[in-house]
């Protein structure tokens, strides 16, 4: 796994989601981490020190894992350029579909009237 | 696996769940674009509770039902009814979350939740998110109507 800097995170996300229209998927893990081993914590934890924590992010397509982190200072930058990202990529879901159902009332309606002179 | 199909009961038990143990819960994402799928997943990592099927036998198949409050009932046989923890309702708490859409809508709401697990994570558990998420609907502007003639 590859950790990277924010903007080459950023740009290989993009391409994963590019590689990945026709057949695959993306996964996108957000995880609290202070990047440590359990040794190193353990060692702060006795020695009375604030374990610094940050946003780990990794994302995989399947075949390549790549990672980075964000801390308190830059997690706001980061998170709009993701959501764009996401924004921009997410294009395959269904937008919801306000005129047929619009129309389905309608029709609704129409056969209501239709069928009311004939009962009365 | 159970999923839960209503998006604010997800959202709270999220961050509950997160707030419950900040270092062992993930937040995971994951989109299909030939399907058009989109699934996030919310897990501490116990999932033999939520998933109690480790050999395939039969008694565990009856496992996850809804019930009345809309919290999943899970019965377990009697000898590991005790390693499950209850939520406030006296049910078994279930440490994985799952959501399932196809909508684009849906992926709006995601992205909110999006800022509320950064902020969570890079901050921590204490953090009050309600500034992360009522930002998004003061952000949007009315648009402008214009009706009539120009003066």
């Amino acid at each position: 796994m590859v950790l990277l800097q924010l903007d080459p995170f950023l740009n290989e996300l993009t391409s994963m989601f590019e590689r990945s229209t026709e057949k695959g998927s993306v996964w996108v893990t957000l995880k609290r981490s202070s990047l440590q081993s359990k040794v190193d914590k353990n060692k702060q934890k006795t020695a009375g020190e604030a374990i610094e924590f940050r946003c780990l992010i990794r994302a995989t397509d399947g075949k390549k894992t790549i990672s980075t982190s964000v801390g308190a200072k830059d997690h706001m930058r980061f998170q709009a350029s993701y959501a764009t990202i996401l924004k921009a990529h997410m294009t395959s879901l269904k937008k919801r579909e306000r005129k047929e159902k619009k129309k389905a009332v309608e029709t609704d309606k129409k056969e209501w009237e239709l069928k009311k002179p004939k009962k009365v | 696996m159970v999923y839960i199909t209503s998006w604010d009961e997800f959202v709270d038990r999220s961050v509950q769940l997160f707030r419950a143990d900040p270092e062992s819960t993930r937040y995971v994402m994951k989109y299909r674009h030939c399907d058009g799928k989109l699934v996030l997943k919310v897990t501490d990592n116990r999932e033999e509770i939520s998933n109690p099927k480790p050999h395939g036998s039969k008694p565990w198949a009856l496992a996850n039902q809804p019930t009345p409050h809309g919290y999943y009932f899970i019965s377990l046989p009697r000898f590991l009814r005790r390693s499950v923890e209850a939520d406030e309702f006296g049910l078994p708490r279930i440490e994985c979350l799952k959501f399932k859409t196809d909508q684009a809508q849906d992926a709006k709401k995601m992205e909110k939740l999006n800022n509320v697990f950064f902020t969570l994570m890079a901050r921590g558990p204490e953090v009050d998110t309600s500034e992360v998420t009522g930002k998004e609907q003061t952000d949007a502007q009315p648009t402008k109507k214009r009706r009539g003639r120009k003066q």
